[in-house]
């Protein structure tokens, strides 16, 4: 369950940065669930769903690289099962029907990840949209009235499980284009689903900021190393500034709380350290008259409060008191 | 070769590392595998393709395929 200003739901997207290798996607996984994420997010593509032949052609080491990089079906059910085992969700980013089936019927991905370069696809959106399932539909590159029409779409497919990202498909973004307020943007133009953010930024600042915004979903892209050659490492996140950004994150949201303006227990303690209570200014007899410049306030705030001290003019001592001590109800009539 | 792909001087190509520069991204490390191959005529592996995150280390890769220096 997740939803607008809850915790967030934090999901390490680990892409590719495993190199077509599933014992440092395994890694990935140990690093995502020790990190704290709720998810850990692959790739489904293979070099064939990615990619035309027009590309390769013009690009044919990337055709490798894309082959090397890829895991099979099998291996992305067996990175499920493993990240089930570690008590982490597994999802992934399905590039054809097939590997919308496979991670539906085979790997029990809680929800599928549609990728921002898909949501103009309508009709690969309605047959995700049947499956049934969560749909988190990234949004960048897309105006409004796109994500509108593929929101209709996957609705109009009988789907209304939606969690929308706000998203700049830029690796990583300038700051000044990121606009985290279109997570608000989002949410009113889109009540009824939940709006997260797909953080493409160096450093946890961005996801934070959006956890402030309410944001649902925080999905950050994960690396081992950020130094080895992959598609996404130079803007991937390594482990320690994952757990880093999934506390701050959380704390965060804890600490937003409420607007409604409420004194709490511990702060009407220190109410009884930090505040000021009324003293006398000189050392003064029973029976003498309160002026006010026989009166002052000092730490603590055990005695009458300050806010107090005009009303107590006029009162008379019950007793002696030495210069500099706090004032008693008792002392006064 | 590593200055021509890149547009830097030679001088900076000794001790050079992937993403030491902005142009040796992942899309600049394609276009210098491509230039390397071409030059060579060799099909490097993919290991090697993303092992080579130095020009001392591509130097390495690219003698396994009996290119001398």
């Amino acid at each position: 369950m997740i939803g607008d200003y809850m915790r967030p739901y934090v999901v390490a997207e680990v892409n590719s940065s495993h190199n077509g290798d599933v014992e440092v996607a395994k890694q990935m996984i140990d690093a995502a669930a020790a990190a704290g994420c709720d998810c850990v997010k692959f790739q489904s593509w293979s070099a064939e769903s990615l990619y035309s032949a027009t590309y390769y052609k013009a690009n044919p080491i990337s055709k490798r690289i894309v082959k090397k990089f890829a895991l099979t079906q099998e291996q992305l059910r067996d990175m499920a099962a493993y990240s089930r085992s570690k008590g982490i969700d597994f999802s992934s980013t399905p590039y054809s029907r097939e590997e919308v089936d496979w991670l539906v019927d085979e790997c029990q991905a809680p929800f599928i990840k549609v990728a921002s370069m898909d949501l103009n696809n309508y009709m690969y959106l309605r047959y995700i949209a049947k499956k049934g399932v969560p749909i988190v539909l990234s949004t960048g590159m897309s105006e409004m009235e796109e994500i509108r029409k593929a929101v209709r779409t996957i609705e109009e497919a009988g789907n209304k499980q939606i969690c929308l990202l706000h998203c700049i498909s830029i690796y990583p973004p300038e700051f000044d284009t990121i606009h985290l307020q279109n997570i608000v943007g989002l949410r009113e133009a889109f009540p009824d689903y939940p709006i997260g953010f797909s953080d493409h930024s160096h450093g946890v600042e961005m996801a934070v900021a959006a956890t402030a915004l309410g944001a649902a979903l925080i999905e950050k892209h994960l690396t081992l190393d950020r130094t080895k050659i992959g598609m996404d490492n130079q803007m991937a996140t390594e482990p320690e500034e994952m757990k880093q950004m999934v506390d701050c994150c959380i704390r965060t949201q804890i600490a937003m709380g409420s607007k409604e303006r409420v004194v709490r227990e511990a702060e009407q303690e220190q109410m009884k350290k930090m505040r000021r209570s009324v003293i006398v200014t000189r050392d003064m007899k029973a029976g003498e008259v309160l002026r006010l410049e026989d009166l002052n306030a000092k730490r603590p705030g055990t005695g009458i409060p300050a806010d107090r001290i005009e009303t107590l003019v006029g009162k008379t001592l019950m007793v002696d008191k030495e210069a500099d001590t706090l004032l008693e109800e008792t002392e006064i009539n | 070769m590593f200055a021509e792909t890149f547009g830097i001087e030679e001088a900076q190509v000794a001790g050079l590392k992937y993403q030491a520069i902005e142009q040796w991204d992942s899309v600049g490390h394609m276009t210098l595998v491509a230039a390397i191959e071409d030059a060579f005529e060799i099909e490097m592996d993919t290991d090697d393709i993303i092992d080579m995150s130095s020009f001392e280390k591509a130097q390495e890769i690219v003698a396994k395929y009996g290119v001398a220096f």
